[in-house]
């Protein structure tokens, strides 16, 4: 029987460059990834690739961060969005994306409590 | 940048949500333009919205275009041309799962838009969904035409 998956997945990418880095974190959850959690993705993907490359997407990761505060202020982002990527100013294709494969993210925590509450209530 | 900085379309397009709104439209003709001789059907399959309806109005993506039959896409990040320290065009290829779980493959290409870069995409994009030329192929054109440009620039100052 094939598994069920969870309704909220996706991941934050560290892409491309020289040596065509290739590094994630992602997400996969019952319930929509609240915009902490996403910051806190962010973070950890900074800390999981060598120094140097997260030097040399300091821009990018800077642009991550700026857009998952303006989603969280805009009720978030869905699967619509598919594959954004974030690009190294002077670079080919040193970036930094977000891809949100199915559900809802970066919400703020208090609307996730919300959602949470609403759909229990029902 | 001389020549290129001379001719770049829609320069305030950060700055003006009417000036966003008609960039959006003149890239909806100008690809409408490309691919209707070839009698190719293609649909958006990026909504650059948040939740809340409003829109991103950063050029992130500001045009895209999925052509389902060939399980290609591309997809336009139009950059703000007061940020002079970027390449005025790149491109590379990336994949993505489509709601079916089958991978789609994503041109995606960085821009300041100009006369000189709007050429350059719109063969890129030419390449990619009429010729449908590989990802090696598509590579190798990317690289060649950012050199050529870049000495192009260089030349100039």
């Amino acid at each position: 029987m094939a598994k069920k998956r969870k309704k909220h997945r996706g991941r934050i990418q560290a892409q491309g460059g020289d040596n065509d880095l290739e590094s994630s974190q992602s997400w996969s959850q019952e319930e929509p990834l609240n915009k902490e959690d996403g910051l806190r993705l962010l973070e950890e993907l900074k800390n999981q690739i060598p120094e140097e490359e997260a030097n040399k997407r300091k821009y990018a990761f800077k642009k991550v961060q700026e857009f998952i505060e303006e989603a969280a202020e805009n009720g978030g982002v869905d699967s619509s969005i598919r594959n954004i990527s974030f690009l190294e100013p002077g670079t080919k294709d040193t970036r930094v994306d977000i891809e949100v494969k199915s559900g809802i993210a970066f919400i703020i925590l208090a609307s996730l409590i919300l959602i949470i509450f609403i759909v229990w209530a029902i | 940048m001389g020549d290129i900085i001379n001719t770049i379309f829609f320069e305030d397009f950060l700055l003006d949500h009417d000036i966003y709104d008609a960039n959006e439209r003149w890239w909806d003709c100008g690809i409408q333009f490309l691919l209707m001789p070839y009698q190719i059907e293609y649909q958006p399959y990026i909504n650059a919205k948040f939740r809340n309806g409003k829109k991103f109005y950063n050029g992130n993506p500001m045009y895209n275009a999925l052509v389902s039959n060939q399980k290609r896409a591309f997809k336009i990040i139009q950059e703000n041309p007061k940020e002079t320290d970027r390449l005025v065009i790149t491109a590379w290829v990336d994949s993505f799962e489509n709601d079916d779980d089958e991978q789609i493959e994503e041109l995606t290409i960085s821009m300041i838009l100009s006369n000189k870069t709007n050429k350059i995409a719109q063969d890129w994009i030419e390449k990619w969904l009429v010729e449908l030329v590989d990802e090696k192929v598509i590579n190798e054109l990317i690289e060649r035409d950012i050199n050529t440009l870049q000495e192009q620039i260089y030349q100039e100052e």
